[in-house]
């Protein structure tokens, strides 16, 4: 029987949040959700810009509307000061020497305009890990660049290679990028904290979101890197077994071979024997007629409901997919059963809400949620008695 | 003076797994000074060694196809090979040797395999307690789905964000490559992070169970949240933003050659007005506000998409960005290998491989790090590369106890069951704009 750690792999750290938007505050809540203690230092008055970001629940008064922010926020305690201000110095420095995490996405430099750069608060906090997360990050010509999740998809790469031939390059839909880079700087920083734990040395941890991208293509970079061939986008008529949606009465269902994907199951899914003739079994064969091979299957799934075909093929162990909505995956019985949403309070209105949670399963120290987000300023009081205390 | 160290330096892993996510994931490790041991099944290839994915060497399979994949050289640097079948008990005996000496397992065989093997956590834990395990499965090991069988293309449908992707009024679309791969590696590091931090503080292992498909759900909490407060959902906009007009893709000068912009304030508005030398733009109530140019969504495409249709793409590229506005190129692999940037970050990493591949650019790690100095510290293995070493240096193994483990196909040094090899057919894709250049030449990069 194994022991239960329920406060989490990170009880006990202290993580200074300075960051703002998506990437950053996503990453420091990851760790809160480890079991780390993280204050965010939000910008007074206005507060971290996530805070105006859609969704936003319009019946409450800013700057408590948005849900986004919410879900970024989380585990976490809120307190408004102006890293600027000399006045705040002291407080920023004993924040600093108590924590051993700082997240920050400011542009390259500006912290240390501010006096606050990373040999400064390694001087504070010798085995301090800073993680900065920018756009293209703090070296290199592209450092001081601005960008959106849609620039940063053209200059990743993954643009060129998708879309279709004769139509414009296509990115990810939503803010993908952000949320990457979120991830990243998530376990980089526990890996620099591990490291910093065994030497007592500090470590400052770069990220570029822009280059977390560019890590995904590890396919397209090998193109070139070993044949010299450089990928476009996708056929106009796709292999159907390629993962493009195929529509059905009601939804979308994506295909798959690989894994020796049986022709057998097929055949026997739609009742036609003709996925058993090597033509369409044979990927050479059926690379040389994908518009015959395409015909078949959509004819196959025409008159049927993608769920039900995904559910039925997935059981016979074919690879299948089906293009879900928000709406199907809050009602998935899967999800469910996972128990990948928590039900959470607005903070200043009643509302519940079910936002996704857990990304994945720790069987000693599972993740928690154990404070909705906070409003700005909200923990003022209490985390400066802290500090006073400490001294 | 403290001696900067690599977090997993003396750490050993065994990695059992295949295709990208957890593979990838072993390769990082690496980096960070992990001794990584990729463990391979004799007769069943990783699919990055074979012509699913390719692409092998100058397009040419030779004797070796299975040494000659590019792709498998990304994932798999910095690892040792141990071609050995799992699926026979001498294996199995071989393996819990190796557990014995090792620290983190990592797999993505589905929930059934590992227990049928005698080789879930469970039972691995008591040769090992502080032992860590990932196990990286499409469902997860738990709920109705969890045998379901998967990969990353077709999980990026069911996973969510294929429904909010693809052009303005079209069906949903798959992009990138085999994207929930890349979430899993990153949040299966997360998992396998905390449980390290976890394991140095009270010497405690412990299993981790990813399930790829709840892993969309984290990154899309925009429709999900929308949904349950009005009832309405985002639509398919292609590369446009649903606030920010203009954001949008545009077609510049030259072939094929495409410029993104966002505008996300009035100011950067104006600026881009009198850039576009049509400063009146920046005075028309139609466009003045933010609210104002969603509503004149249309118009304003057709303005930038006329303006940059002449434009050079570096040219204007540097001009917005003076101006502060986001702007960016699509950029093609060579785009990337050559990128001045990413020359300077050392993104790209010269790695050594052995004739007849040789020095080769790999992707490094999307960040770096001031003090510790992480690299790939050597080039991916050849097929069962390492299988007399590991188990000479490790477990002791005699010369005499390893030809007769690969007398009995445990153990091998080459495939058994390679599958088909074959060539890419670079002609019939250029044809088709699949590629759009094969450059001779490309080693000069």
């Amino acid at each position: 029987m194994e022991k239960s750690y329920p406060d989490g792999a990170l009880s006990g750290l202290r993580v200074l949040d300075l960051s703002h938007g998506i990437a950053g505050p996503f990453a420091a809540r990851l760790l809160g959700d480890y079991g780390a203690d993280v204050i965010k230092i939000e910008r007074p008055v206005s507060g971290d810009f996530a805070r105006t970001l859609a969704p936003l629940k319009t019946d409450t008064p800013f700057p408590e509307q948005s849900l986004l922010f919410q879900y970024l926020n989380w585990n976490k305690r809120s307190i408004a000061l102006d890293l600027k201000l000399a006045e705040n110095r002291s407080v920023i420095e004993r924040l600093v020497r108590q924590s051993d995490i700082v997240i920050e996405s400011f542009r390259p430099g500006r912290l240390h305009e501010w006096g606050l750069g990373v040999d400064q608060l390694l001087e504070w906090k010798p085995s301090l890990v800073v993680t900065s997360i920018t756009n293209y990050g703090q070296t290199g010509p592209y450092a001081q660049y601005a960008a959106s999740d849609l620039t940063l998809q053209a200059m990743s790469g993954i643009m060129q290679i998708s879309g279709q031939v004769d139509r414009a390059p296509l990115k990810h839909g939503l803010s993908q990028s952000f949320y990457c880079a979120g991830l990243t700087a998530a376990y980089a920083s526990i890996m620099a904290y591990t490291a910093a734990q065994a030497d007592q040395f500090g470590e400052h941890v770069d990220v570029s979101i822009h280059e977390c991208l560019a890590s995904e293509l590890v396919l397209n970079e090998s193109y070139y890197a070993f044949l010299g061939a450089v990928q476009g986008r996708r056929a106009t008529v796709q292999d159907p077994f390629a993962g493009e949606p195929i529509a059905t009465r009601k939804g979308y269902l994506a295909f798959q071979t690989g894994g020796g994907a049986p022709f057998e199951t097929l055949a026997e899914l739609f009742d036609r024997p003709e996925f058993l003739e090597k033509r369409f079994s044979s990927p050479p064969e059926r690379e040389k007629r994908v518009p015959e091979v395409k015909a078949l299957l959509e004819a196959c799934v025409a008159n049927r409901d993608a769920k039900e075909v995904f559910l039925a093929g997935a059981k016979k162990r074919l690879l299948l997919g089906v293009v879900q909505s928000a709406e199907e995956l809050l009602a998935c019985e899967h999800l469910q059963e996972r128990r990948a949403f928590v039900e959470l309070e607005h903070p200043s209105t009643e509302t519940h809400m079910r936002f996704p949670a857990e990304l994945a399963k720790l069987s000693v120290t599972p993740t928690s949620v154990r404070r909705r987000s906070p409003k700005l300023d909200e923990h003022r009081h209490e985390i400066l008695a802290q500090l006073k205390g400490a001294l | 003076m403290t001696q900067v160290t690599l977090p997993l330096t003396g750490v050993r892993v065994l990695d059992l797994s295949y295709v990208f996510a957890v593979p990838y994931m072993a390769g990082l490790l690496s980096d960070l000074g992990a001794e990584v041991i990729k463990i391979e099944a004799p007769h069943k290839l990783d699919q990055t060694r074979g012509r699913a994915f390719g692409p092998y060497l100058d397009n040419d399979p030779a004797q070796d196809p299975w040494n000659r994949s590019g792709i498998f050289y990304v994932v798999n640097r910095g690892k040792r090979s141990l071609a050995m079948d799992l699926s026979q008990p001498e294996g199995q005996e071989i393996f819990r040797g190796l557990v014995a000496k090792s620290d983190i397992v990592l797999e993505n065989y589905t929930p059934r395999v590992m227990r049928k093997w005698g080789l879930n956590y469970d039972e691995l834990k008591k040769i090992k307690p502080s032992l860590i395990m990932l196990s990286n499965t499409g469902y997860g090991s738990t709920g109705p789905w969890s045998s379901f069988p998967s990969q990353g293309t077709t999980l990026e449908a069911t996973m969510g964000i294929t429904f909010y992707t693809g052009y303005r009024d079209d069906k949903p679309w798959k992009v990138g490559q085999s994207y929930p791969d890349f979430i899993a590696c990153w949040a299966g590091l997360n998992g396998l992070w905390a449980a390290i931090a976890h394991m140095r503080k009270t010497g405690e292992g412990q299993w981790i169970d990813v399930g790829m498909y709840q892993l969309g759900a984290a990154l899309m909490p925009e429709p999900l949240l929308q949904k349950q407060l009005d009832d309405t959902e985002p639509v398919r906009m292609g590369n446009e933003h649903a606030e920010h007009v203009p954001s949008n893709l545009y077609q510049v000068a030259g072939e094929d050659q495409w410029l993104a912009l966002t505008v996300q304030t009035d100011q950067q508005w104006t600026a881009l007005a009198t850039l576009m030398e049509q400063p009146h733009l920046a005075l028309d109530a139609r466009y003045q506000s933010a609210e104002a140019r969603r509503a004149h969504r249309e118009a304003i495409n057709g303005i930038v998409e006329a303006w940059c249709r002449t434009q050079n793409a570096a040219e204007i590229l540097h001009k917005l960005q003076t101006q502060g506005i986001a702007a960016g190129r699509v950029l093609n692999s060579r785009d990337l290998l050559r990128d001045p940037h990413l020359k300077h970050r050392q993104f790209y990493e010269t790695v050594q491989h052995p004739e007849p591949i040789g020095a080769r650019p790999i992707i490094g790690r999307p960040y770096k790090l001031r003090f510790r100095d992480a690299h790939i510290k050597k080039p991916g293995p050849r097929f069962g590369e390492d299988n007399d070493n590991i188990l000479r240096d490790i477990l002791g193994k005699t010369p005499a106890q390893i030809a007769a483990l690969k007398a009995s196909n445990v153990l091998s040094d080459v495939p058994t069951n390679p599958g088909i090899s074959g060539t890419m057919d670079t002609a019939s894709m250029l044809a088709l704009k699949t590629l759009i250049a094969v450059d001779q030449d490309y080693r000069a990069e």
